[in-house]
């Protein structure tokens, strides 16, 4: 555990996920950045990754996916969604399965900062 | 013409021109110089002639001055010695004398000696004959008046001229007395001529003045003589001037005429000079001229056709991105530049050009209606992926291949009405039709188009776009068909009403089915009326009424049992209690239309019914179960020669009525019990009444639920239209605008020492996404209520949280009443803290200036209200109606949907909000929650 907490961000629209990874990277994170899930998968199998934030609605697989695809070998990946739209039977499901929370867009970008220092904490005490 | 040949031609005439000029006036003044120079020299040899010519006539005066004053001569002439003869007067002294004559005279004319020699060969030559003539005494030869009397000079001869000098002899003293007279003299002739030519180095002529037969030159000089000149000066030919003179002779005649020939050296020098001088001017013209052209050739014309080929080399690319090639710095390396600059700025504005291009592709691939290109017969030119997608092709070669005029759209595209439109008008908007898609289904469109033409005027093509408005037409069609629905359920109910309230008034069982059949026959088609009642403890059916175009008496037709389930008509509707329709009774029945006539004489006829009876017979029958409280007690048959007379909603206000008609029936028929026995009948009478009024009461009150139900239905219609709008946008929206405010953000964190004015544009763009947030937020609020979750809320603590959420302003004061002991209330704190502060942000909007907030609870039986109450504006009362209508609004900003929602939720909780408003003094809103069961 090198301290600094390594967040793949998944967006199929890649100013979206380009803006987040940018914010985060000047807030001391490691930051990876994926725009469909193949590709966050295969950030997932290379890289270490402590959050996964990933975009529900995506072309080629939804963000409820992908975090059952990346249990498979993390299976205690912190996740965490976001959505433009309120309302979406795969986000209960999500949640039904495991995942954190879910932050409805646009983010607000302090209360998501706040959540991940959180989860910092939780991490670092958990690996230690 | 090239600038080479004009070039050329512009030198050679300037120069010409300038040659010219130059060599006249040179010409002028050097001629006019070289014959004056010519005058003065030739005058000057005249003169040097005539002084030559005086020297020698003073030589030879002087000769006779050294002879005639001697006094050996004074002897001689008196005395004849022939000693002085032989001494002096020798050939040699003539001779060493040069003296040609000699005459000795004396004072008497007499001749002492005279002798004339040949200078040339030294012989002895007579004395001219002329000359004695001229030697009388007294003449002016030989008559001196003193001793120093001299005379010399010309005279003429007819033998010619000669040279003469006369002197008295004296004594060597001088002394006289004179004893006569020395005469000296020698021709003028050819010898002594060359002589003075060899003097004067001058070509000499002489001519004797009064010849008639003189040259014409110096005929012409002898003329030109005569005056004062004493010099006359004319060219005699090109190479020679002539120089004229007169001599006079010894007695001041003119004799003579001198002629001195010079060759004209300043002439021809000038004359030379002016070949030089123009040879060396076309020398310096060619020279000139040659540099000039070799200049203009290097440094112009070369540069040029270079930079020309160039110029058509990149416009024959047809790009701006080459470039001419530029060295020196004059004006072709100018014109380069230029050039250059040129098509920098020409790439420039084509880059420009292009990206546009690509931009308006994006916009033509990527929009979201259709845009298309056709021409006038049909072909489809152009139409972007969208409209490609909207016919249902995969490809826009296979929509290409569609013909409009040939196929088009139909059926349902009016395409000629369309072209005939379009041709008119130039331009279409709006143009509503169905589209035949490739599947064959048809879409609802939208279309605006123009036309184009080309020079001739001519229809080119039409250009347009087109929207699907499948989805809004459906729901236009839905609403239209609700609507409809609605009306036609009303009227029923007024056609039903209007039936009770007629036969509220009839007791008489006959008028009770006369009024149901004439309330019938307004409604429908109605060929047969026939009524017919159920006894069902004796389950029979027995027919009560018919009327078709009478009343027909049907005492007679006989009761029918009740059929078993499946048989008989009229029995099954008894037994379900359901409407009954055949649509088409003969075919229905048609085994059954053959009727049998027995003749008297026992023979059978097969009759079937003729045409006039078949138009005359029932063809749609519906049979309708009369009911009272859920129990059938007859049936109702409407019947009508026409073929599926009767709708489904007929059916339907057919069986309302039945029903009406039966609790009239059985009012009139207890009616008539009752007057068969008197004793019940204000019993009967009392229950008719309370019947009737139960009866309007029901129908009252049903009319009054059913006009809710439209307003209901219409509004809910109109507004799940504009949620569906506003969902579909407000969701798309979301992510552009998540996009711009983490892009906010990143840039104020990364730049936190930005200056002023961009901090403040950094925080105008977060605030105005945070807007549109919410609008987009209230949009899909209206939209769609979220599931409502209910539960018991306590309202002190909810408007607690609503003055924390919504701070008040500065202006404001507010006050909080509610009673010590309120019951919860039983909604979903989250709306209704929604709900809430929207009505508590609307009432700081309304108060401009200081105003006073009052939020007062108070429980109205199982409900609790809870009012806002402000000093603002108000409202004025045109608007009151229109308050709770999505899309109102009298703010600047905002959309108009805050009380929209706010009512919905209000209502999705089972509640409701109440207005009341006074303009000027301020507003009261109230939103209406009903009590949690458990404290009611």
């Amino acid at each position: 555990m090198s301290g600094i907490l390594a967040i793949l961000v998944v967006d199929d629209n890649p100013s979206m996920a380009r803006t987040l990874a940018d914010i985060l990277d000047v807030k001391g994170f490691e930051v990876h950045a994926a725009y469909s899930g193949a590709e966050a998968l295969e950030i997932l199998r290379n890289q270490r990754v402590d959050i996964l934030l990933t975009d529900v609605r995506m072309p080629d697989m939804n963000g409820v996916a992908l975090y059952r695809e990346a249990r498979k070998t993390r299976p205690n990946l912190t996740t965490v969604l976001m959505t433009a739209y309120a309302a979406d039977d795969i986000i209960q499901q999500g949640i039904a399965e495991g995942i954190k929370t879910v932050l409805n867009k646009p983010l607000d970008m302090d209360f998501v900062l706040s959540l991940f220092s959180a989860y910092k904490r939780l991490i670092i005490k958990e690996a230690l | 013409m090239s600038v080479r040949t004009k070039t050329l031609i512009v030198i050679c005439l300037t120069f010409l021109a300038l040659l010219g000029i130059l060599y006249f006036t040179a010409q002028w003044f050097l001629l006019r110089d070289a014959v004056v120079t010519e005058e003065k020299s030739t005058t000057r040899d005249v003169t040097r002639l005539l002084a030559a010519l005086d020297d020698r006539i003073a030589v030879m005066n002087a000769t006779v001055s050294d002879w005639a004053p001697w006094d050996d001569t004074y002897e001689f002439i008196s005395s004849g010695d022939t000693g002085y003869i032989d001494s002096n007067l020798s050939n040699k002294t003539f001779t060493d004398l040069g003296v040609e004559l000699m005459l000795f005279i004396n004072n008497s004319g007499q001749i002492v000696f005279g002798k004339m020699i040949d200078l040339d060969s030294g012989a002895e030559i007579p004395i001219p004959e002329g000359l004695y003539s001229e030697l009388q005494v007294g003449g002016r030869l030989l008559s001196h008046k003193d001793p120093s009397d001299k005379m010399a000079g010309i005279l003429s001869l007819p033998e010619g001229p000669m040279i003469i000098a006369s002197q008295p002899i004296v004594t060597s003293q001088g002394e006289g007395p004179i004893r006569g007279t020395l005469i000296m003299g020698r021709r003028l002739d050819e010898v002594e001529i060359a002589k003075l030519s060899q003097i004067t180095q001058l070509l000499i002529s002489t001519f004797p003045y009064d010849d008639d037969v003189l040259p014409g030159d110096v005929a012409l000089a002898r003329n030109s003589l005569v005056g004062v000149t004493p010099i006359f000066v004319a060219p005699q030919s090109e190479t020679v001037v002539s120089g004229y003179t007169l001599v006079n002779d010894v007695y001041g005649n003119p004799s003579l005429i001198l002629r001195v020939d010079t060759p004209r050296e300043a002439i021809t020098q000038a004359r030379m000079s002016m070949h030089y001088l123009g040879l060396a001017l076309i020398v310096i013209g060619i020279v000139l001229g040659l540099v000039t052209m070799l200049l203009l050739e290097r440094l112009v014309i070369n540069r040029l056709t270079r930079l020309n080929s160039s110029v058509i080399k990149i416009g024959s690319q047809g790009t701006a991105s080459s470039r001419l090639e530029a060295n020196g710095n004059d004006e072709i390396f100018a014109l380069s530049t230029s050039v250059n600059s040129m098509l920098d700025s020409l790439e420039n504005s084509q880059a420009k050009e292009h990206e546009s291009g690509e931009r308006f592709r994006s916009l033509y691939e990527n929009a979201t209606i259709g845009i298309y290109r056709t021409t006038p017969d049909g072909h489809i030119l152009m139409a972007n992926p969208a409209l490609v997608s909207l016919l249902g092709y995969e490809s826009f070669e296979g929509l290409s291949k569609r013909n409009l005029a040939a196929e088009g759209f139909e059926p349902e595209y009016p395409r000629l009405e369309f072209q005939k439109r379009i041709e008119r008008e130039g331009e279409i908007h709006g143009f509503e039709s169905a589209w035949k898609r490739k599947d064959g289904s048809i879409r609802y469109v939208r279309e605006s188009a123009r036309l184009v033409r080309d020079e001739k005027d001519q229809p080119l093509y039409y250009e347009g776009t087109v929207e699907d408005v499948t989805e809004k037409k459906q729901a236009e069609y839905a609403l239209q068909e609700n609507e409809k629905k609605v009306r036609r359920l009303l009227e029923h109910q007024v056609a039903i009403n209007q039936l009770a309230l007629a036969l509220g008034e009839s007791l008489n069982l006959d008028q009770v089915y006369h009024t149901v059949c004439e309330h019938i026959r307004h409604l429908v088609d109605v060929w047969c009326f026939i009524i017919s009642s159920y006894d069902e403890p004796a389950k029979l059916i027995r027919a009560e009424y018919a009327e078709s175009d009478q009343v027909f008496d049907v005492s007679g037709f006989p009761p029918i049992p009740l059929g078993e389930a499946g048989q008989g008509t009229q029995s099954r509707v008894i037994r379900t209690g359901q409407p009954l329709y055949t649509p088409d009774h003969q075919e229905a029945v048609k085994d059954s239309q053959v009727r049998y006539t027995i003749e008297d004489d026992g023979s059978v006829h097969e009759e079937l019914p003729s045409e006039k009876e078949k138009e005359d017979t029932t063809r749609s029958i519906v049979y309708l179960p009369m009911k009272i409280k859920g129990k059938t007690v007859g049936v109702m048959q409407v019947q009508s020669c026409k073929l599926d007379a009767y709708s489904e909603e007929d059916i339907t206000l057919l069986a309302g009525m039945a029903n009406v008609a039966a609790v009239a029936t059985q009012n009139a028929r207890l009616y008539q019990d009752v007057e068969y026995e008197l004793g019940e009948r204000k019993r009967a009478e009392q229950e008719l009444k309370e019947y009737s009024e139960h009866l309007e009461e029901m129908v009252e009150a049903r009319t009054r639920a059913l006009q809710v139900t439209q307003e209901q239905l219409v509004r809910q219609e109109k507004l799940a239209v504009l949620g569906q709008l506003a969902g579909g946008v407000g969701h798309e929206l979301r992510n552009p605008l998540g996009v711009i405010l983490n892009a906010i953000y990143y840039l104020k964190l990364v730049q936190p020492d930005a200056n002023e004015k961009i901090k403040q544009y950094h925080a105008m763009i977060e605030h105005e996404t945070h807007t549109a947030e919410k609008i987009i937020t209230d949009l899909l609020d209206f939209a769609r209520i979220k599931s409502v979750d209910r539960e018991p809320v306590s309202v002190p603590e909810l408007i607690q949280r609503v003055l924390d959420r919504y701070p008040l302003p500065e202006t404001v004061l507010a006050k909080v009443k509610f009673p010590a002991s309120l019951p919860k209330v039983f909604a979903d704190p989250r709306q209704m803290e929604q709900v809430l502060g929207n009505l508590v942000v609307n009432a700081y909007q309304a108060m401009t200036s200081n105003g006073m907030l009052t939020i007062q609870a108070v429980r109205r039986k199982k409900e609790i209200a809870i009012s806002v109450k402000d000093t603002g504006v108000g409202i004025p009362p045109e608007n009151m109606s229109k308050l709770f209508e999505p899309l109102f609004t009298t703010k600047l900003k905002g959309i108009g949907l805050g009380l929209a929602v706010s009512k919905k939720l209000a209502e999705a909780n089972g509640g409701r909000i109440e207005v009341q408003s006074e303009p000027g003094k301020g507003s009261t809103f109230t939103l209406v929650l009903s009590v949690h069961e458990v404290e009611r």
